[in-house]
């Protein structure tokens, strides 16, 4: 393993990470008006106490140390206060993050399970007409807005069928207080369902084309000639060599993909009432708690970005040519 | 001498355009135990695939349109999946041309050829087999710790070395090496052919060298084929065609070395070889050839010369005069002369 | 590469021709389909005694049925259509012409510029959209404009990496160096060899940016960040979703997402032709 690799890709983290909240800072000074505005409680109106407050928070400082002291709270983990309930932002985000990563693990271990699978397949019976009915498919559902697909299924198992819930994650009369039982009791799983299946469902296609793609590219290259000419039997050369081969630009990419995906969970949470950070942005912004907003929007980032730390190492790990790379 | 190699009238189509084309017609020879055949030819000229189709690995969009190859007995064509998969390096093994693109990226070179191993010697034991790939690059050249190198830390030449010492794991009784040092440089060449040959006389297996490179096809073969859209139009030991050039093209092939000894500049045959589309019953070579006849148009009968000395043309007797006058660059000019003509009109 | 083979490729592939089609009728609807519609877009209609229709089923009358206030919603998918292809065509065209410029940049100049442009990249690809969108939207007001403001914003990233990683192969071939030693500019370089070359790959990812661009005003729309003063299919959906629609009138919510996929797997049906060129490995296959 090549450490000044790690070393950089490390490096190049704590610059995006930096440059994330360089963004989440200055994306809500962006609002018109008095950009200290944003930092105070908008149903605070007396004119006296505001002034208290913003005094209090440094909000008459020069831009500059306000970015400083921002900085400074962030490394210390303060995200400051929810306007809502007096919370603190982290502990608010914090519980919305666990769900919404609940959410992404199992629909990212799905989605690339269907997705590698049925690439796979699909390029084993290039040119049949499974294949090319399931090209089809793949463009049609990767045209579907993921809100839509969501839709599609309450319609279909909640409203028609009742066999699934439909929103939040779990039902009102709950009681389950101990972390593990909360996330494997039947009532989260059957609540889980539908709002894994519809990410899991959006989020396949693209891991699933680039299979299929890649694996006809690896299946006719050169090397391959070489591998069936030692007598290497049908089956043991497409994994062997083949997956083998094909797995690297797809942990390479699958970074892209995650990002994506994570991108679009916000409609899919909304659509499912499901309490994570997407839905925590909306509501946020909608109730004007924009602490919160900031917080989640952080957070978001953050693990889309070592998402991508992951892969670039695993994708090194996978492939011995990276592993010397200069340049990205 | 035994036989171990025997093809009859072998044709080959490709499928390019919506039709199915010839790429080889007719292929007859047979190759003896211990014995290297060179098979020369421009590119396009179907001697990679002639090699591939040996092998049974010819693209989708080949196929063997008849003839016979029978190998140790065996008819080669018609075995099954998993005899040929038994045959397959264990009796025949290939060296391929540009070893750069040829070994899997993400194993190591000692996995690769442990892995051509494994597949025939299920009974090995992993350290025995590991032991002997490391021996085997020893052989070539490459030190042994190099085993556990990646494809792309290799050299070229390195990687083309590989190759051969892959190939020769199993002591296959033949060796086909399709153009194995055209993508090296001059020294790489060099050291890769001195391999081989070194490899082969160590061994005995035989050895099909096909290669665009009359130089190459001089220091190591026995006998020689020479290769002309899709057909032999020459065969002869090595001292029968680079002494003795009796078909047309064959001269012409030799009149392009350059001789540093002569002053005679290098011939360039002009015109190029008819596609597959183009291919009709008589001499294809005659489009380009100084010598033709009227009667060329026709199908074209196999001469034998002297004792395992042949070629594909319907004037034997007059080979000395084609040798004379196919020194002459003059006699090449008037070819262009007329094909130029040709166009013209 | 011209347009005559362009078309005769779309022609042969059936889907690409279906989906040309559909592709034309939307542009069609969006140009007249106000003029078409057979109701306002908020008109509430009453039938012959007076009654509000509302959630009607699908009929000859209402086409897509109505909602729960006794709007159409045929009619309201008819005005929806133009402002999500007025987004989609700007969301498309601006940031893959971004892109490619940028790429270009990077590619060629190299060094600081690549570094600078390629840093950029990563981290634009690190920012969840929609999160981002949301916010910047609700900074800015969300407006026709702001909307393909901050779809722009992120797409630009794919069509740069892809021209950047091209631009630096073809740097490396003989006839660049050739230019380079005859005393070529950088700029005339770019322009005359580079962006020739890269153009295909430019022009092939607007399909693709548009499908994502109308992909993203749908999901801001229904998220509430759409603009305010048009209806678009997304909005409607939103609209659906608060009113009830997923128990009471389905029809409501299918007909609008119907739009919304088929406008966006037109686009991708017409690329399939095309599919092989930018891979051309995919034909050795056959």
């Amino acid at each position: 393993m090549n450490w000044s690799y790690i070393a950089r890709r490390l490096v190049y983290l704590v610059i995006n990470l930096w440059v994330l909240i360089t963004i989440a800072f200055f994306l809500f000074r962006l609002l018109p008006g008095n950009p200290a505005d944003f930092l105070i409680d908008p149903l605070l109106t007396d004119p006296e106490r505001r002034a208290a407050v913003m005094e209090r928070l440094g909000l008459n400082d020069p831009l500059p140390v306000q970015y400083v002291k921002y900085l400074g709270a962030l490394l210390q983990g303060d995200l400051g206060t929810s306007f809502r309930n007096n919370l603190p932002v982290t502990q608010i985000v914090g519980r919305s993050f666990a769900n919404t990563m609940v959410l992404v693990v199992v629909m990212f271990v799905v989605a690339y399970a269907v997705g590698v699978t049925a690439g796979a397949y699909f390029a084993s019976r290039r040119g049949a007409l499974v294949e090319r009915i399931g090209g089809t498919l793949a463009l049609v559902v990767r045209g579907a807005p993921g809100f839509f697909i969501g839709v599609l299924l309450i319609l279909l198992f909640s409203a028609t069928l009742g066999w699934l819930p439909s929103t939040g994650m779990r039902s009102g009369n709950y009681s389950e207080s101990n972390l593990w039982a909360i996330y494997t009791s039947t009532d989260f799983i059957r609540h889980l369902i539908l709002p894994v299946a519809t990410a899991a469902i959006t989020a396949c296609v693209a891991p699933m084309i680039l299979m299929r793609n890649t694996m006809l590219d690896v299946m006719h290259s050169d090397f391959m000639d070489l591998v069936e000419a030692k007598g290497v039997p049908r089956r043991r050369r497409l994994y062997r060599h083949g997956v083998r081969n094909a797995l690297m630009p797809l942990v390479a990419e699958g970074s892209q993909f995650i990002g994506y995906a994570v991108g679009g969970l916000v409609e899919i949470e909304v659509v499912f009432s499901w309490p994570g950070l997407g839905r925590e942005i909306v509501t946020a912004i909608n109730t004007r708690d924009y602490l919160v907003a900031q917080g989640a929007f952080i957070y978001i980032g953050v693990l889309v970005m070592v998402v991508y730390f992951v892969a670039d190492i695993l994708a090194a790990a996978l492939d011995p040519r990276l592993r010397r790379a200069t340049s990205h | 001498m035994k036989t171990l190699l025997e093809i009859e009238n072998l044709d080959i189509d490709y499928h390019s355009n919506g039709q199915w084309q010839p790429a080889v017609r007719g292929i007859s020879f047979a190759l003896h135990a211990g014995e290297i055949l060179g098979l020369v030819g421009e590119s396009g000229c179907g001697k990679s695939t002639l090699a591939r189709a040996l092998m049974r690995l010819l693209p989708r969009n080949g196929r063997v349109s008849g003839g016979k190859v029978r190998f140790r007995g065996m008819d080669l064509l018609a075995l099954d999946e998993k005899a040929l998969l038994a045959v397959r390096w264990d009796e025949i093994a290939m060296v391929f041309q540009g070893a750069m693109n040829v070994l899997d990226p993400v194993y190591t070179i000692g996995d690769q050829i442990v892995e051509a191993i494994a597949e025939h010697r299920p009974r090995m034991r992993r350290r025995d087999m590991w032991r002997q790939a490391e021996e085997l690059l020893e052989g070539v050249g490459i030190d042994k710790a190099r085993a556990r190198s990646y494809p792309h830390e290799l050299s070229g030449g390195m990687r083309q070395r590989v190759g051969i010492a892959m190939a020769i794991a199993l002591d296959p009784a033949l060796v086909i090496a399709d153009e194995p040092t055209t993508a090296l440089d001059v020294i790489s060449q060099d050291n890769v052919l001195a391999r081989l040959s070194a490899v082969q006389k160590e061994r005995g297996f035989s050895m099909i060298l096909v290669s665009h490179d009359m130089g190459v096809i001089a220091e190591t073969c026995d006998r020689v084929a020479v290769m002309y859209a899709g057909s032999i139009v020459e065969l002869g030991s090595v001292r029968d065609i680079f002494h003795r050039p009796s078909h047309p093209y064959s001269i012409g092939l030799l009149g392009a070395i350059v001789d540093i000894h002569q002053s005679r500049p290098a011939i360039a045959i002009p015109g190029h070889p008819p596609a597959g589309s183009n291919r009709d019953d008589g001499c294809l070579f005659r489009g380009r050839c100084p010598f033709a006849a009227p009667v060329c148009a026709s199908p074209v009968p196999w001469m034998s010369l002297e004792e395992g000395h042949g070629m594909l043309c319907h004037f034997p007797e007059k080979r000395e005069a084609f040798r004379r006058d196919g020194k002459d660059p003059h006699t090449w000019d008037q070819v262009a002369d007329r094909l130029r003509a040709v166009e013209a009109a | 590469m011209n347009l005559q083979s362009i078309l005769e490729a779309i022609r042969r592939d059936k889907l690409a021709l279906l989906g040309l089609f559909t592709l034309v009728a939307f542009i069609l609807i969006a140009v007249f389909g106000p003029a078409l519609a057979p109701y306002g877009p908020n008109e509430i209609v009453r039938n012959a005694q007076g009654r509000v229709q509302v959630l009607q089923p699908p009929s000859w009358q209402f086409l897509f049925g109505t909602t729960d206030l006794g709007r159409d919603v045929f009619s309201q998918v008819l005005y929806g259509t133009r402002p999500v292809l007025i987004v989609g065509f700007f969301a498309a065209i601006i940031p893959t012409a971004i892109g490619t410029l940028l790429g270009l940049v990077a590619g060629y100049v190299r060094r600081w510029a690549d570094t600078l442009i390629s840093r950029a990249v990563e981290i634009a690809y690190s920012l969840p959209f929609e999160p981002f969108a949301i916010i910047l939207l609700f900074v800015l007001g969300p407006s026709l404009p702001t909307l393909i403001l901050a779809i722009s914003i992120i797409d630009w990233r794919r069509p740069a990496r892809v021209v950047r990683n091209q631009v630096m192969t073809l740097s490396g071939s003989s006839f660049i160096k050739a230019a380079r030693v005859a005393g070529a500019s950088t700029s005339w370089i770019v322009l005359r060899h580079m962006l020739p070359l890269t153009l295909p790959i430019s022009l092939i990812y607007i399909p693709f940016a548009f499908g994502n661009a109308v992909l993203a005003e749908s999901a801001l729309s229904f998220l509430g960040f759409g603009d305010p003063q048009s209806v678009s299919w997304g909005s409607i959906l939103r609209q659906a979703f608060d009113g009830g629609a997923m128990d009471r009138g389905w029809w409501w919510m299918v007909a609008p997402g119907l739009c919304i996929t088929a406008a966006v797997t037109s686009v991708f049906f017409l690329t399939r032709p095309f599919e092989e060129l930018v891979n051309p490995r995919l034909r050795r296959s056959q």
